[in-house]
Order: C-alpha cells, then sequence, then structure tokens
C-alpha cells in the first residue's frame, strides 16, 4: 500500500472531481491505481494525468467515492498501483471518444498527444473536462450534436489514424457495431469491468478468460471482436453471469 | 523428451502443474485458457449451494513476502455453475472444489457435480475465513470422515481433501481423510495485515490467509507430518499423494 498527500481537488461538475496527488509514481497512459479509504472499500480508477504530480478523475456514485470527493489537501491518499497495460504511442491524425466517466482515462493521453475530442454526456449539466474544441454530444441537445457520441463521432471514422476510445460498455459495444471491420484506422479500447484484485489473479474482470485488469485494460479493435461476451454479459460479485439490458442474445 | 507426466489418485495426468483453487478460475473461459496454456489439471474456485457475492473490497492486500486474502467464497451457487458448464470441454482436467457447513450440504453438491459430467471434487475444508464452513467444518475429525465417507457411498467421484494448516494436529485431518484419493496441502495459514498509517485492517473482513514463497516452508512441514503419521502405521497409501499449493 502506497499513500500520498493530497495537493488539491477541485469539482469539475455537480458529481465529477479532480484529485491531485503528491507521488513520484511512474504510470503510462491509460494504467489505473486501486484507490484505498481506510476502513472502507478500495476501488480502481484511472489516471486522468500520468505526469507529475498525477490526477485521478471520479464521479461520485457510491459510498467510496463520495468520502474521497471530502478529502481536503494535506489529507494522505491510500492507494496500489498502478496497473494494467497503456495506451500505444499514436502517430498521424488523432481521435479521442468518450462517454461516461471515460475522458478521465482518456485526458492523460490528451494531455500527450493532440487530438480531436469527442466526448458525450446526457445532458451538458454532466460533461466534464471539456476544453474549447471538443466536438459535444449530448442525448438531450443541451449542447453540441443532439444525439450520442457513437452517433457524431462513427461517420468521421476514416479521417484519423489513431482513435481511443473509453466509456460504458453498453456504448463501446454500440461503437464496434457499428464500425466497418475492415478500417485501417487502429482503434483501442480502455475498458471497464467489475475488479476486485486489480493484479489479475481473482478473475472477477475476465472476458472469455481475458483479464481486463492486467490483460488490459487497453486493447485493439481486432482483440475485442473476438471477446464475444463483451457487450453481452459480465460477472456479478458472486461470478453468476448476467446479461446488459442492451445485449441482443 | 522426458515425461513428466503423474498420477493423482487414479487420475493421469500429463505434467504436474495444477493451478490451486481460487486463482482464476471462477470463470470457464480462465479454466479453459490455463488448460489450453499447459497447466495439466485445474481446480475450480469453491462452489456451494447458493450464490454467494464475498467480501467486499479490499479482499487481497500485497504484503513484502507475499499476499494476504479474504474473498469470501463468492461463487454462483451450484445451479448456476453447472449451467455455465454445461457444454465445456474440459471436464475431466477440472476438478470442482466445494464447500459446505454439513454432510448433507456436501453430497448434494457432489452429486449436482458428478450429474454434470466431471469425475473428481476437492472438499474445501480449509478456508481459513468464513464461518460456519472451510477450516470450521475441516478442523472436526469426525465430520471430514463422515463427509469424505457419505460422498464416496453414494457417487463414484474422485476426492481431494483439502486440508487446513491452522490446527495442531494435521495429522489427525489427514487420517480421518484416508478414504480420500489425494490430500491437498494447504490452505492459506491464518493472517492479518495492519496499515499503521490509517491504523486500520487491510482487509474488509480483518482476517485473511497468507500465502507466498515463505508458505512453501509451511506447507512441506505439513505435507512431512502426514507422511509421518503415515510411516506411524495409518493406512492412507503413498501414491495417494499430492503437493497441492507449493509455490
Amino acid at each position: 500500500m502506497q499513500h500520498a498527500k493530497v495537493i488539491s481537488i477541485e469539482r469539475d461538475n455537480k458529481d465529477v472531481f479532480t484529485l491531485v496527488f503528491d507521488s513520484k509514481i511512474s504510470a503510462e497512459p491509460g494504467q489505473f491505481i486501486m484507490i484505498w479509504v481506510p476502513g472502507g472499500k478500495e476501488i480502481p480508477m484511472s489516471l486522468s494525468s500520468t505526469s507529475n504530480p498525477p490526477a485521478i478523475t471520479f464521479r461520485t456514485f457510491g459510498e467510496t467515492t463520495r468520502t474521497l470527493a471530502t478529502l481536503k489537501p494535506g489529507d494522505r491518499l491510500f492507494f496500489r498501483g498502478p496497473y494494467g497495460n497503456s495506451y500505444p504511442r499514436p502517430t498521424g491524425k488523432v481521435a479521442y471518444v468518450g462517454g461516461g466517466t471515460g475522458l478521465a482515462s482518456l485526458n492523460s493521453m490528451i494531455l500527450k498527444y493532440d487530438g480531436d475530442v469527442f466526448a458525450g454526456a446526457r445532458t451538458k449539466d454532466d460533461l466534464f473536462l471539456i476544453k474549447d474544441g471538443y466536438k459535444v454530444a449530448t442525448d438531450d441537445g443541451s449542447l453540441g450534436f443532439k444525439g450520442t457520441v457513437v452517433d457524431l463521432f462513427v461517420p468521421h471514422l476514416s479521417e484519423y489514424d489513431y482513435v481511443f476510445v473509453c466509456g460504458p460498455e453498453p456504448m463501446v459495444k454500440t461503437l464496434i457495431d457499428r464500425l466497418d471491420k475492415k478500417t485501417k484506422t487502429r482503434i483501442f479500447f480502455s475498458l471497464e469491468r467489475l475488479m476486485k484484485c486489480g493484479i489479475g489473479i481473482c478473475d472477477s474482470c475476465s472476458i472469455n478468460g481475458i483479464r481486463v485488469c492486467k490483460d488490459g485494460t487497453i486493447f485493439e479493435l481486432q482483440e475485442v471482436l473476438k471477446m464475444t461476451e463483451f457487450g453481452i454479459s459480465r460477472r456479478r460479485e458472486s461470478g453468476k453471469i448476467e446479461f446488459f439490458a442492451t445485449a441482443k442474445r | 523428451m522426458a515425461s513428466i507426466s503423474t498420477k493423482v489418485g487414479n487420475f493421469s495426468i500429463e505434467n504436474p502443474v495444477i493451478l490451486a483453487s481460487g486463482i482464476l478460475d471462477e470463470t470457464s473461459g480462465s479454466i479453459l485458457r490455463s488448460l489450453r496454456s499447459g497447466a495439466g489439471a485445474v481446480v475450480t474456485k469453491s462452489i456451494g449451494i447458493s450464490e454467494r457475492a464475498g467480501y467486499p473490497t479490499p479482499v487481497i492486500s500485497e504484503i513484502k513476502t507475499g499476499l494476504l486474502n479474504a474473498v469470501g467464497l463468492p461463487n454462483p451457487g451450484i445451479d448456476n455453475f453447472v449451467e455455465e458448464y454445461k457444454e465445456f470441454p474440459e471436464k475431466k482436467r477440472t476438478v470442482v472444489s466445494i464447500f459446505g457447513g454439513s454432510v448433507e450440504e456436501f453430497v448434494t453438491l457432489s452429486r449436482r457435480v458428478e450429474a454434470a459430467g466431471f469425475d473428481k471434487v476437492e472438499l474445501n475444508l480449509s478456508c481459513p475465513h468464513v464461518q460456519g464452513v472451510g477450516s470450521e467444518v475441516g478442523q472436526d475429525v469426525g465430520l471430514v470422515e463422515d463427509i469424505i465417507t457419505e460422498i464416496k457411498r453414494r457417487t463414484n467421484l474422485q476426492i481431494w481433501s483439502k486440508l487446513t494448516p491452522n490446527v495442531t494436529d494435521i495429522i489427525s485431518l489427514a487420517k480421518a481423510s484416508e478414504k480420500a484419493d489425494a490430500l491437498v496441502l494447504i490452505n492459506t495459514i491464518r493472517a492479518i495485515g495492519v496499515e499503521i498509517y490509517s491504523r486500520k485492517f487491510v482487509l474488509s473482513n480483518v482476517v485473511g490467509g497468507y500465502s507466498g514463497p515463505r508458505d512453501k516452508t509451511c506447507c512441506l512441514a505439513g505435507c512431512v507430518r502426514c507422511l509421518q503419521g503415515n510411516r506411524e502405521g495409518y493406512s492412507w497409501g503413498w501414491r495417494n499423494y499430492n503437493m497441492g499449493r507449493c509455490n
């Protein structure tokens, strides 16, 4: 277990926060850490910046993240990691496609490599880390394109050499279903699954025997296409298979 | 090339590398991957009668000398397990680990496992951190003997008995397991970790089990003691001996 002092914590929108912490961890964009709230739970979290000092950006959705949001500068942040592989270094024209809190993981790349950013959310109030020039989609049309970020991005795919995608599994599945599978664009996905250990031993996050935490979290399109469970089913905490509501079975 | 094939009870395996229960064996996809990557056999995560979520995180803690864990026997329950493994192609190289709180539960699980097409069970008589099952059952010599006797009587399964090191007299457990086809030594060693800056326990369940390079010495001690017990006149055979969990 490592610990680091909190340098700052800022509110990005009504329930998203960015926490910068004083640590010299050597992490690459796309990697994650396991954050522990003493006396509470431990959860995986992508780094939204891997420079020095590093940062995490998170949505408060449970007790652990709500507790994290109450930390003050000088408080200790407990974590282990970094874990997982990282986004590859891109060449040529680059695009980033983020939905949900996916932009947090992609932000670590955006800070290092220029590219066009496509960001989606339900409403403009759910957006975060948005900068001038980003292409925005909202479900209700309250800002930017009315529709999903998948609708917004897919027509532009062939304009790019490298694309990096991070978002909820149903969104990523929709994107993959609508892609030209023979595209010459190299597309990489950061996948999200229930994780307990983060180090590749507990099997909670596995998809068709592929461990998201250790073999990923970053996979190229061809690897994801081989995962027949992707976007269809996942595991509960017990290991029982449950199907996505959006899955066509 | 020299053969490294071996036998555990009546089970012949091409190589002696067996993935121990609890590691990367919750999903059928991962078990298949391990077998196709070279494991001689795989033991599943322990399956009980009902679905069980296990403990909240943190369930593992990395320490300098290995790992502490208390995952809390998460499992989908026998019904969902059987459903998932219906078409599983490697049933003969997969040993199904089961846990229960009584003779009847162990027998029920064993019969379901056999009906699903498997021919080997490992009895989890040794999980160190869940009340009412695991080592709480496994340190009761009479109960261990009854469980194994009844499974033998009511199924044709080969039985592996996984023992706990967290007892004074492991020889008596080995003796109680004499009708089993193999002994598996050892489950993790009961352990607790504390994070000093927060003054909190590192596992949500507080108590967990230690595993790592240093438990090999304890594992070997358990193995040798059981062998000595055998030498002192217990009737179970040398050939039925499996040095599981030696790192």
